[in-house]
C-alpha cells in the first residue's frame, strides 16, 4: 500500500485510512481558499472574537454586574474604557462577557440547524421515495414560515434563556442545508462511480459514509458558516426585545439595556455602538468566509 | 481579373496565456478560404481549431491574446479594427455557429425574435416597417432551411436537435454574411440528420455564393462536402490542398496516417494503424516540427527546426514536412 | 396550521394576568377557558374520558369564531377586538413600509447585481460585495439605532419615530407629507438591510447566467453588449428572483418586528412584541393565522407568475 505524502489525484483511493483521504482534500482547499482577500480578513475576524470568547474571565476587568464607583452613563475613560451604564456597570467587561455568550449560541445553534438538515438532506436524497417526499414537504413548510415572528412565540411558550435560544434558532435554521444537501447527494448518487461501487457491492453505509458524506460536507460547512451569521444576529435580536439571553450577558442584552436607558437620545454612544460594531464584526468575518468558501466550491464562478 | 479571396489567414498566432503557463495553441497558421467554397479544418481534439476560428471573429476567452499575424477578409484586416467595428462586423459580414449549437438559443425567448433582434440592430433603424420586414425575412430564412414557417415564434424547446440546427443555421444566415465558420456543427446528430444539414450548408454555399469553414474532427464528413482541406496538428497547419489531392495525395505523414485511421465502408477490411503515442502539451511544444515524437519518418532535421510551409504538388497544395511525400513503412 | 399549538396556550394563560375574584371567573368564563381544550383533553391536559369534550373544545370553539371572521379579543387592549387590531391601521401601515422597502431594495439589488456581475472582480465588484455583506451582518435594528443617533440625537433631521394617525391632521396632504417623513427612517433601515440580503443572490444569479451557451452566442452576433446583458441575460437570471420576492412577502405582513420597535412605527411588527411581551395570545394567533395564510398566499402566486415568465413550464 502507497502511503506517500505527496498524493495524485489516482492514488488518492490508494490510501488506507478515511481520515487520510479527508485531510488530502483539505490541503487541496486551502489553497484555493487563500486566494482571495476576503477569505483571510474573515478568518482573522472570526479567530480575533474566537479567542476573547474562550477565556473571558481573564481579560474582563471588572464584573459587569456590580456598580462601579467611576460614575453613572460616564463617557470612556481609561478605567472604563467603553464607559459605564446608567447603573454604573462596566459595559466594557459587559462586552467581553458577551463575546462569549454570543458565539456559543450562534455556534451551537448553527451546528445544531446543519447536523438536522444534513440528515434530512442525505436520507431524502439517497433514499428517495416516501422519505423524499415527506421530508421535502416538511422542508418547504418550515421555509414559509416567518422565523422571529416563531422565535418570538416559542419565547412566549416556554420562556427565554441560553439553552431556548440555541433551541428555537437552531430547529428554525436547517431548512437551507437541507435542500442543498438533498440536491448534492441526489446528483452524488445519478454519478457513475456510485453505481460502479455498488456493482461491486459495497453496503449502502459505506456509500454513504465514504463517497456522498465527503463530497457534500464543504457545502455544508459553507451553510454553516452562513448560519452562524443567522444565528448571531437572530440571538441579538431577540436579547435586544428584552426576550433572549437574561442572567447572563450578551451583546443583544448590551442593546437592550442601551435601548432601555434611551442611549440613542442620551447621546450615550459608547452604550449601543460598540456592541453593535461586535456583532457586525464577527457576523461579517464569518459573511466573509462563508462567501470565500463558495467561491472556493463552485466551480462555475471560477471559469469566466 | 485577379479576384482576391474571400479570407486570407496570414501568419496567424493565438496563445493562451494562464497562471502559470503559456498556451501556444495556434502557432504561424496561413491559409484561404475562396468564396462560395468550404474549406475543412480537420485534426484531433485539442489541436488549435476552433481557436484559429474564434481568432477570426476575435471572440477568444479572456486569457486567449493574438500575437501575431493578419486576417484579411476581402482585403480588410479584422484584427486592425476596434473592439466597436469588429462587433458591428459580426455577423454581418462573418457568421459563426458554435460547437454547443443545442444551447445557442435563449430559453425564454422566441426563435423568431432572436433572429429579428440581429437583423434590426444590423439595420439600424428601429421602426415598425423594419420589424415587419425582418420578420418576413424570418420566414424566408425559416423556408430556406427547410423549417415551418409557421413555427418562426416557436420556443427553443419546442425544437428537436436537427430542427435547431437548422434555425441556427437560419439565424447564421439572418444578414447575409459572406463567410459562414461553422465549429463541429453536425458532431452531435444522427447521421441521417447529419446529411441532411450537410446538404443545407452545400446549398446555402451555391445560393449564395458563401465561404464556409467547417470544423470537424470527422475526416468522413470533410471528404464529403468541403472542395478545400487543411489539416491541423498542434497549432499548426500541416497540410492544406484540395479535397483529392489531400486525400488521395497526402504528402505529409500525419495526413498519412490520419486517412488510413477511417476506415472505408467498400473495399477490404485492412488493419487500421492506430497512431502512438498523445498529442504534446502545447505550453510545452517539442522542438523543431511539433509532430516529430509520434512521427515514423522523424529525422534529426526534424528535431531541430520547424519545417516551412512549402509548396509540393501545386500552387494550391502546401506541406510542412522535411519528408514530404515518402512513403511509410 | 402554526395556529395550533397556540390553541393550547389558552388554557394555561388563565393564571398570570387577572384580577382575582369573581371577576376572573367571569373572565373565564366568557373567554370559554374553562372548556376543553382538545377532544378528551380538558383544561388542565388531564386526559378526560367526557365524550362532550369532542365538540365543546377551544380548538373547535376557534375555529368555529374564525369561520365568522371573529379572532377573539385581545387580552391586553381588552376589550378591543383583535380584528380590529390587526386590521385597522396598523396593517396598512405596516403595508406600506415594508411595501415600499422590498420594491426599493429589490430593485437596487438587481441593479447593482448586474452592475456587479459584468465587472467581475474589478474593484467595484470587491466593493460592492465587502459593502452589501457589512450591510448583511448589521443586525436591522442596530442600523435604525445608529439612524435615530444621528438623525435625531445629534442633527436633529428627523424625527424620533411614530406613525402620524390621520385624524390628529386637517387635510391629507399634511398629513401624507408627515407621515413620509416619519417613514424615512425605517425606511433606509429596512432598505439598507435587505439589500444586503438579496444583492448576493442577484449577482450569483447574472454571473452563473454569462457562462452559459446563449450569451456567447449572442455576443458572437454583435449585438450591443447592454442588450445581450439587460435583455438576455437578466431575463434569465430574474426568474429565481421572483421565489426570493415570494418569501419577502410574507414580511410584508408580519412586518419588520425589529424596526417598527425602534422607531415606533405602528405596525404589525411592533404588534407582534407588545402582544408577546404581555402575553396576548388572542392577538398573536391572529397574526400567526394571518402570516400563514400570507405565506401559502404568496408562493402559490410566485407559481404562477414563474410559469407565466418561464416559457418552458408552461405545458
Amino acid at each position: 500500500m502507497t502511503t506517500s505524502t505527496q498524493i495524485e489525484t489516482i492514488s488518492e483511493y490508494l490510501v488506507p485510512t478515511r481520515y487520510l483521504r479527508y485531510k488530502i482534500r483539505f490541503k487541496r482547499f486551502w489553497g484555493l481558499y487563500t486566494d482571495s482577500p476576503f477569505g483571510l480578513i474573515g478568518l482573522y475576524l472570526v479567530i480575533f472574537f474566537l479567542v476573547i470568547g474562550i477565556t473571558p474571565q481573564i481579560l474582563a476587568p471588572y464584573d459587569p454586574n456590580i456598580s462601579m464607583t467611576g460614575g453613572r452613563n460616564a463617557a470612556p475613560s481609561t478605567a472604563h474604557p467603553l464607559g459605564t451604564d446608567r447603573i454604573g456597570r462596566d459595559i466594557f467587561s459587559q462586552m467581553i462577557a458577551g463575546t462569549q455568550i454570543s458565539l456559543l449560541i450562534g455556534l451551537t445553534a448553527a451546528f445544531i440547524a446543519v447536523i438536522i438538515g444534513t440528515l434530512f438532506g442525505i436520507v431524502a436524497g439517497y433514499y428517495g421515495g416516501w422519505s423524499d417526499t415527506i421530508l421535502m414537504r416538511l422542508t418547504d413548510f418550515f421555509i414559509q414560515l416567518p422565523q422571529l415572528p416563531l422565535m418570538l412565540v416559542f419565547v412566549a411558550l416556554f420562556g427565554p434563556g441560553v439553552e431556548n435560544l440555541i433551541i428555537i434558532i437552531g430547529l428554525l435554521g436547517w431548512t437551507g442545508t437541507s435542500r442543498m444537501v438533498r440536491a448534492e447527494s441526489l446528483s452524488i448518487k445519478e454519478r457513475a462511480f456510485v453505481e460502479a461501487t455498488r456493482a461491486v457491492g459495497a453496503s449502502n453505509r459505506h456509500i454513504i459514509l465514504d463517497h456522498i458524506l465527503p463530497n457534500v460536507l464543504p457545502l455544508v460547512f459553507a451553510n454553516m458558516i452562513l448560519g452562524v451569521v443567522n444565528a448571531i444576529i437572530s440571538e441579538s435580536a431577540l436579547s435586544f426585545l428584552g426576550f433572549g439571553v437574561t442572567g447572563q450577558w450578551s451583546w443583544g442584552r448590551v442593546l437592550y439595556e442601551a435601548r432601555r436607558e434611551d442611549a440613542m437620545i442620551t447621546g450615550a454612544w459608547w452604550h449601543f455602538i460598540p456592541p453593535g460594531i461586535c456583532i457586525m464584526l464577527v457576523a461579517l468575518g464569518f459573511a466573509l468566509i462563508s462567501f470565500s468558501l463558495n467561491e472556493v466550491l463552485n466551480p462555475r464562478l471560477r471559469e469566466r | 481579373m485577379i479576384l482576391v479571396a474571400l479570407l486570407e489567414v496570414n501568419d496567424l498566432s493565438t496563445h493562451y496565456f494562464l497562471k502559470e503557463s503559456r498556451v501556444r495553441a495556434v502557432d504561424n497558421v496561413s491559409f484561404t478560404v475562396e468564396r462560395g467554397k468550404m474549406l475543412g479544418l480537420a485534426g484531433e481534439s485539442g489541436c488549435g481549431k476552433t481557436t484559429v476560428a474564434l481568432s477570426i471573429i476575435r471572440m477568444l476567452p479572456p486569457a486567449g491574446k493574438i500575437i501575431t499575424g493578419e486576417i484579411l477578409l476581402d482585403n480588410i484586416d479584422l484584427l486592425k479594427k476596434s473592439k466597436e467595428e469588429m462587433r458591428k462586423t459580426r455577423w454581418l459580414d462573418v457568421s459563426y455557429v458554435f460547437q454547443y449549437a443545442m444551447n445557442a438559443f435563449n430559453p425564454v425567448m422566441n426563435v423568431g425574435e432572436q433572429i429579428t433582434e440581429v437583423i434590426i440592430e444590423k439595420g439600424g433603424i428601429k421602426s415598425r416597417s423594419i420589424k415587419k420586414e425582418a420578420w418576413k425575412q424570418v420566414r424566408e430564412l425559416f423556408e430556406i432551411v427547410g423549417l415551418d414557417p409557421e413555427r418562426v415564434k416557436n420556443y427553443p424547446h419546442e425544437f428537436s436537435g436537427g430542427m435547431k440546427q437548422r434555425a441556427i443555421i437560419a439565424m447564421a444566415m439572418a444578414c447575409n454574411p459572406k463567410l459562414l465558420i461553422a465549429d463541429e456543427p453536425v458532431t452531435a446528430l444522427d447521421v441521417i440528420v447529419e446529411k441532411k444539414i450537410l446538404n443545407l450548408l452545400k446549398k446555402l454555399q451555391k445560393d449564395f455564393n458563401l465561404g464556409v469553414i467547417f470544423i470537424t474532427h470527422d475526416l468522413s464528413v470533410i471528404a464529403e462536402s468541403c472542395e478545400e482541406v487543411g489539416i491541423m496538428y498542434a497549432g499548426k497547419l500541416v497540410e492544406v490542398g484540395s479535397a483529392t489531392t489531400i486525400f488521395h495525395n497526402g504528402a505529409h505523414p500525419y495526413t498519412k496516417m490520419l486517412i488510413k485511421a477511417f476506415p472505408s465502408i467498400l473495399g477490404e477490411k485492412t488493419y487500421i494503424e492506430p497512431l502512438e503515442g498523445i498529442p504534446p502539451d502545447l505550453a510545452n511544444p517539442p522542438t523543431g516540427c511539433r509532430f516529430h515524437p509520434r512521427c515514423p519518418l522523424a529525422i534529426d532535421e526534424c528535431k531541430k527546426k520547424v519545417p516551412f510551409f512549402k509548396q509540393y504538388s501545386s500552387s494550391r497544395h502546401l506541406v510542412a514536412c522535411y519528408r514530404a511525400g515518402e512513403k511509410i513503412i | 396550521m402554526p395556529g395550533d399549538p397556540t390553541t393550547a396556550i389558552l388554557g394555561r394563560s388563565g393564571s398570570p394576568v387577572y384580577n382575582p375574584g369573581e371577576y376572573r371567573t367571569r373572565l373565564i368564563e366568557r373567554f370559554g377557558l374553562n372548556k376543553a381544550i382538545l377532544p378528551f383533553i380538558d383544561k388542565d391536559f388531564q386526559i378526560t374520558p367526557d365524550l362532550n369534550t369532542l365538540i365543546d373544545n377551544q380548538f373547535v370553539v376557534y375555529i368555529q369564531k374564525l369561520l365568522v371572521g371573529d379572532l377573539g379579543i385581545s387580552f391586553n387592549y381588552f376589550p378591543q377586538e383583535v380584528s380590529y387590531l390587526i386590521f385597522g391601521h396598523r396593517l396598512l401601515n405596516t403595508i406600506l413600509l415594508m411595501g415600499l422597502s422590498i420594491v426599493l431594495s429589490f430593485l437596487i439589488a438587481i441593479l447593482l447585481g448586474t452592475l456587479a456581475s459584468s465587472k467581475f472582480k474589478s474593484k467595484t465588484d470587491m466593493t460592492l460585495i465587502f459593502t452589501t455583506l457589512t450591510s448583511y451582518s448589521t443586525p436591522v435594528f442596530w442600523i435604525g439605532m445608529l439612524i435615530v443617533f444621528f438623525c435625531y440625537g445629534q442633527l436633529g433631521i428627523l424625527p424620533y419615530g411614530g406613525s402620524p394617525r390621520i385624524e390628529e391632521y386637517s387635510d391629507l396632504s399634511s398629513w401624507g407629507l408627515d407621515y413620509l417623513y416619519h417613514m424615512i427612517g425605517p425606511l433606509v433601515t429596512l432598505t439598507i438591510s435587505f439589500v444586503g440580503a438579496w444583492f448576493l443572490i442577484a449577482r450569483d444569479q447574472m454571473l452563473g447566467v454569462f457562462t452559459e451557451d446563449y450569451i456567447t452566442t449572442a455576443r458572437a452576433k454583435g449585438l450591443k453588449e447592454r442588450r445581450v446583458m439587460f435583455v438576455h441575460a437578466r431575463k434569465n437570471a430574474m426568474l429565481p428572483m421572483i421565489s426570493v420576492l415570494a418569501l419577502a412577502m410574507t414580511y410584508l405582513v408580519s412586518g419588520a418586528t425589529m424596526t417598527e420597535t425602534v422607531f415606533n412605527w405602528n405596525g404589525l411588527g411592533l404588534l407582534t412584541y407588545e402582544s408577546v411581551y404581555r402575553q396576548d395570545y388572542p392577538v398573536l394567533q391572529g397574526l400567526l393565522l394571518l402570516v400563514a395564510a400570507v405565506a401559502i398566499i404568496s408562493n402559490f402566486i410566485a407559481d404562477l407568475i414563474y410559469g407565466l415568465l418561464d416559457p418552458r413550464i408552461r405545458y
